[in-house]
């Protein structure tokens, strides 16, 4: 029986020892050699005194525990952390009386539960928490928590910074009591979302403690315990810089693009890597349609099917962007030539995009060749007049000046020749309007 | 053998490229035939032939004369060719003279003289280009000037 008792003692996780009141140890069961990582045998603890083995129970006090089990009967439960062979161990230990027939403790039968696993976890609980705690404090953004009537519980640094308040002045505050009445109304709506359980984002403006405005992207999620509403968490990003750039930026695209429409000659803007089109003034809708914007700039503008073979996005992006590149085309669908200005400039969202500003210059390439041809008809009447009359004159005046000298017949009919020759080209002229022979 | 010495050391070596046979005949009559040996050429070809032909034979021509529509046509359409270099007009004619002889001593006389034409002539290495307007005899003058 003793043996069976024994056997089921070994079994057990905790270890179990019993010892009287010189501290002997008489009992010891196989837990004791797990907890020891196998440095100490239970059969080698049996009949020898606990503190021989264990010396250092005198130094932590466990000694003054016996004594008090001992002396007052009474159990005792403790939690220890023990340094035993460089591992660190946590035990929660148990002491209890056995008492003989008159009452006296004779022997206190000890239980030890190793407990450094369940320590190891809250302890790496605990450092998390702490690195979390650590997070949201060093956070950039502002985290708020509220409670169920929305008030402030807990805001971090970067919350109080925003807002301009320290962060013992916020809490008991309501996010209420830093904006706007239109605030107020943009928060009524969202509390009664989180009321409803629904997490959302928005944007409001609140007022800081010396009255600036600053705007705040707010992401909200309820807090929901034991199925009721509790409060809700917000992280606050402060976006008003980011606002004041847009509405820079919406400035600025508002007058670039106010400049375009007054120019009047045709004004086009398209995305580069998608040849979709962004802006087209007034005058580019009356020549192409009014609902061109999105669609790609060579099916509209050139009725082709993929890019232009002559796109001049090269010359213009890369390394180029910024140069002006002037160049002289024909659009093969309205058949009018144009001198096209094309810049790489940067779109108010920060993109690269292609300007094309097309001045039509028909009437000036038709002016042009008109003069060419002017100037070419006008050439060769002066080669024809030169061809039909310097010839056959010098000729004429060249026998003449021999006959007066000679009084030679034929040279005076030679001389005729010639001034018929030019005479045939003068009756050409006036005749039939040509000049020939 | 005396005599052709000085024949060649008196007379005046002279090469008329010129598609008009009046002016040819006219040159020769104006320029005294005791003074000048006068070579008549009536096409581009014809002209470079001779100079070289003349070149080979010691007589290296003493002044080219040059018209530049040397079509030998009264056609407009084959003045335009010449004038436009699709044929072997004035300019290109004296264009290979020089480059056989980069000496070569080349004057224009053409009716073309005060035209862009004129001036591609002279571009080409012509040292000077006279009009038709000047007549034989202010021609003649001219070249007596040129080689005295």
């Amino acid at each position: 029986m003793v043996e069976l008792h024994e056997s089921i003692l070994d079994n057990l996780d905790e270890v179990i020892h019993l010892v009287n009141r010189d501290m002997k140890i008489l009992f010891v069961n196989k837990a004791i050699e797990k907890l020891s990582k196998g440095k100490i045998k239970k059969d080698e603890m049996v009949g020898k005194n606990l503190y021989d083995i264990f010396p250092f129970l005198k130094d932590t006090g466990v000694d003054k525990e016996y004594e008090r089990v001992f002396s007052t009967g009474e159990s005792l439960k403790t939690e220890e952390r023990t340094e035993y062979h460089g591992s660190k161990i946590y035990t929660v230990t148990s002491k209890i009386p056995i008492k003989d027939g008159g009452g006296k403790v004779t022997q206190v039968i000890t239980i030890m539960r190793d407990i450094t696993d369940l320590k190891k976890v809250e302890e790496t609980l605990k450092e998390l928490a702490d690195e979390y705690s650590k997070i949201v404090e060093l956070a950039q953004e502002g985290i708020c928590i509220d409670d169920e009537n929305e008030k402030m519980i807990f805001v971090n640094d970067a919350f109080a910074k925003i807002v301009g308040y320290e962060k013992s002045e916020l809490f008991g505050k309501s996010i209420f009591d830093l904006v706007g009445e239109n605030g107020k109304n943009i928060l009524e709506s969202q509390t009664e979302k989180r009321r409803a359980g629904k997490s959302s984002r928005y944007e409001i403006t609140v007022y800081r403690k010396d009255g600036t405005p600053r705007v705040l992207l707010i992401s909200a999620t309820p807090l929901i315990v034991d199925g009721k509403y509790a409060g809700s968490i917000s992280v606050n990003l402060d976006i008003t810089e980011r606002k004041r750039m847009e509405e820079t930026i919406k400035l600025e695209r508002e007058q670039l693009l106010s400049i375009f429409e007054g120019i009047d000659e045709p004004v086009y803007v398209a995305d580069p890597e998608t040849y979709e089109i962004l802006y087209v003034n007034e005058v580019m809708k009356k020549s192409f349609g009014k609902d061109i914007v999105g669609k790609k700039c060579y099916e509209v503008f050139q009725k082709l099917d993929a890019p232009c073979d002559f796109c001049t996005n090269e010359k213009i992006l890369g390394k180029n962007f910024g140069n002006t590149y002037v160049w002289e085309w024909q659009n093969q669908v309205n058949k009018r030539w144009y001198r096209c200005m094309d810049k790489g400039i940067r779109w108010p969202d920060g993109r690269k995009v292609r300007f094309e500003m097309a001045i039509d210059i028909t009437d000036k390439v038709k002016a042009e060749e008109e003069m060419k041809r002017a100037l070419d008809e006008e050439r060769q009447f002066k080669l024809e007049t030169s061809h039909y009359f310097f010839n056959p004159i010098c000729i004429a005046k060249g026998y003449l000046e021999l006959a007066k000298e000679e009084g030679d017949i034929d040279k005076i009919n030679k001389a005729l020749d010639a001034i018929n020759r030019v005479e045939k080209v003068v009756k050409n002229i006036v005749t039939k309007g040509e000049i020939k022979e | 053998m005396w005599g052709l010495e000085a024949d060649r050391t008196y007379k005046k070596i002279m090469l008329v490229v010129d598609d008009e046979k009046e002016v040819q005949v006219l040159i020769k009559a104006y320029l005294p035939s005791s003074k000048f040996e006068i070579h008549s050429a009536y096409n581009g070809i014809e002209g470079v032939r001779l100079y070289r032909e003349l070149l080979m034979k010691g007589k290296k021509p003493d002044l080219v004369v040059m018209d530049l529509n040397l079509s030998g046509s009264r056609k407009k359409e084959d003045l335009m060719k010449q004038f436009r270099g699709e044929e072997m007009d004035g300019v290109k004619t004296t264009q290979e003279i020089m480059k056989m002889d980069p000496n070569a001593n080349v004057i224009g006389f053409t009716a073309y003289a005060h035209l862009e034409w004129g001036g591609r002539l002279k571009a080409t290495g012509a040292r000077e280009v006279l009009g038709r307007e000047i007549g034989f005899e202010g021609f003649a003058k001219r070249v007596e000037q040129i080689l005295a």
